[in-house]
């Protein structure tokens, strides 16, 4: 979390830097374009992610569900984010996969100053997910036991 | 099952996993790649997952928008809202429905600057609503006004939905951007020509404030404005800055973000809290929405394979369809979806499959980006379930039941209809701007 703010922070500062660069002194930065797209934009987009998933920060649509009973919402709840779940699993693995491949071939992307390399970066997107995975494993446990409890206390 | 259905089914599934509680971008996501498997095989599918988060977000254009949402939480968390209502306040206090007239125009220019209008609404609804009460005002009138008038910061730029748009149309984001200029201020005016007539022939809806208070509060107009000429020039200077091509979104969103920053510090309002707390606010806005829309280029990418967006268009062009029936079935559409789907969610569902149609016809896309970005905020405001109401509604808890604010917003609805009518029917109001630029 605070290395994707420090990446939107550095991010501003650098953008901002390079305009004065460019319209006061006619001197831009080389290569911000790409530095900005390849780390700071995937920095800020996948790093977050675990905080939102902790935070319950997801877009639902409750309107639908509203009227189920509580022990059925615990239940639909708990699928939800199971699917979602492996869904994350799904990204977690194939990105990591990816991040191997571009790694071995060093990726680097051409700029008008010579080469960058954009590697590093493709593991910041397993990293982000797989954090993200894990927060939603420790929800779909925590429901878990919520829900044997309640079915405990209906017993008795 | 042909792969034409295929598409059809499978938007079919999103909507019900949707209403199922599944987070928006899996279902979105999820739905593509048991599609492109199914189409193609698993390791298709497998490949688009790799690569699509990593070219999605690496991406320069959409670096606008976690520069445009810090911009917007500096504003917010800086107390900025607070003075804004003030200035207009001592401005138009003296007019017919003042209040509501001054919460209107302070509610367009924080929006503006924060891009998310049920941000706005919130913010707005804790400060404004409250005072009008106070003063004797209609509590539709005063509830309404904050929920509705929120819908003109998606228009005026900085805008997150018209990036957005943007990327997935393939059209110039800074045309799309100066585009929501007139139409922002356009429906800006109309609000307030209605405000004005309707507490004009019943001035019970909103009592005039006293001569004397006005006259006592008249010196301080000045010292309102010193709080905030900032930022209206930080706006309006964005705006420029974009229309004369001198800075591309993202740099007008990061110059924008390091002024307010400035801004607020060198009026004192910055402090290590608002700092953090505008930072994370942002860069989690960022996160979400591209986890939804991560799911919406692969689902993209599911409907171009199933062949749909290709029959679509050609179905609609062979019809040679008047270009209205179209635009008014797109705002049923949103209308129906707005009721409970957010206008992020909303966008990025529907545009692979509308913005085929749209080429089909040969529109302009700039303008169906406005009516787009138009609809999706009336979406946000009609019964049975606006969800901006429901915003409002948690701000005033339980003084003013729902019906009243949907009664309030009503009148509001009704200027829409007005403004969507005029941006349909000429649609140099949108282009005109984009189009002198070069």
């Amino acid at each position: 979390m605070w290395l994707a703010c420090f990446g939107g922070v550095l991010m501003m500062v650098h953008i901002t830097i390079d305009v004065i660069g460019r319209v006061v002194f006619n001197n831009p930065f080389d290569a911000t374009i790409e530095v900005v797209s390849a780390y700071y934009m995937v920095a800020v987009s996948f790093l977050p992610l675990a905080y939102i998933s902790r935070h319950e920060g997801q877009i639902i649509v409750e309107l639908f569900t509203r009227k189920l009973r509580k022990r059925s919402m615990l239940r639909l709840d708990l699928l939800v984010n199971v699917v979602t779940l492996a869904y994350l699993l799904l990204f977690a693995w194939q990105t990591t996969l990816g991040a191997i491949e571009r790694s071995m071939s060093n990726e680097m992307w051409e700029t008008a100053a010579g080469f960058l390399e954009v590697w590093p970066s493709r593991w910041l997107l397993p990293a982000g997910l797989a954090v993200m995975a894990l927060f939603v494993l420790f929800r779909i446990l925590e429901d878990f036991r919520g829900a044997i409890q309640s079915s405990d206390s209906d017993m008795a | 099952m042909t792969s034409l259905e295929l598409g059809f089914y499978s938007l079919g599934a999103i909507l019900l996993l949707i209403a199922g509680r599944l987070p928006i971008g899996v279902a979105l996501g999820g739905i593509a790649f048991l599609g492109i498997a199914w189409l193609r095989n698993v390791n298709v599918a497998f490949g688009v997952i790799k690569d699509t988060p990593f070219e999605f977000a690496a991406n320069y254009s959409l670096s606008a928008i976690p520069m445009f949402l810090l911009m917007g939480s500096v504003a917010h968390h800086s107390g900025i809202s607070q003075a804004l209502f003030r200035a207009a306040r001592l401005w138009f206090s003296g007019l017919p429905g003042g209040l509501a007239v001054a919460t209107n125009l302070a509610c367009a220019a924080f929006a503006a600057a924060s891009g998310s209008s049920v941000a706005t609404a919130a913010a707005m609804g804790r400060i404004a609503i409250p005072e009008m009460l106070e003063h004797g005002y209609e509590k539709g009138l005063a509830t309404g006004v904050v929920a509705s008038a929120g819908t003109l910061g998606s228009l005026i730029p900085p805008s997150i939905l018209f990036v957005l748009y943007g990327i997935f149309a393939e059209v110039s984001i800074v045309k799309l951007l100066i585009a929501g200029v007139f139409p922002g201020l356009l429906t800006a005016a109309v609000y307030t020509a209605m405000i004005i007539t309707r507490c004009k022939l019943n001035p019970k809806l909103a009592p005039p404030i006293d001569r004397a208070e006005i006259e006592k509060l008249k010196p301080e107009r000045m010292r309102a404005l010193v709080q905030v000429w900032p930022l209206v020039a930080l706006i309006v200077g964005i705006i420029g800055g974009l229309y004369a091509g001198i800075v591309t979104p993202t740099e007008a969103g990061a110059a924008g973000a390091v002024l307010s920053f400035l801004i607020a510090f060198i009026q004192g309002r910055l402090n290590y809290a608002v700092f953090r707390d505008s930072l994370i606010e942002a860069i989690n806005a960022t996160a979400r929405i591209f986890f939804v829309a991560v799911g919406a280029v692969m689902y993209t990418k599911f409907l171009a394979l199933t062949g749909m967006p290709f029959f679509l268009g050609n179905l609609i062009g062979s019809w040679a369809l008047d270009p209205l029936l179209l635009v008014l079935a797109a705002s049923i559409i949103y209308v129906i979806l707005g009721m409970f789907l957010d206008p992020l969610g909303l966008l990025l569902l529907t545009l692979p499959i509308l913005l085929p149609m749209f080429e089909g016809l040969n529109l302009d896309l700039v303008w169906f980006g406005v009516l787009v970005v138009k609809f999706l905020e009336i979406g946000l405001l009609t019964p049975p379930v606006g969800f901006k109401v429901y915003v409002i509604k948690s701000v005033v808890g339980d003084k003013i039941p729902l019906e009243t604010i949907f009664r309030g917003v009503g009148w509001f609805l009704a200027c829409e209809v007005i403004v969507v009518a005029l941006l349909v029917a000429f649609p140099q109001i949108s282009l005109y701007l984009p189009s002198t630029m070069n």
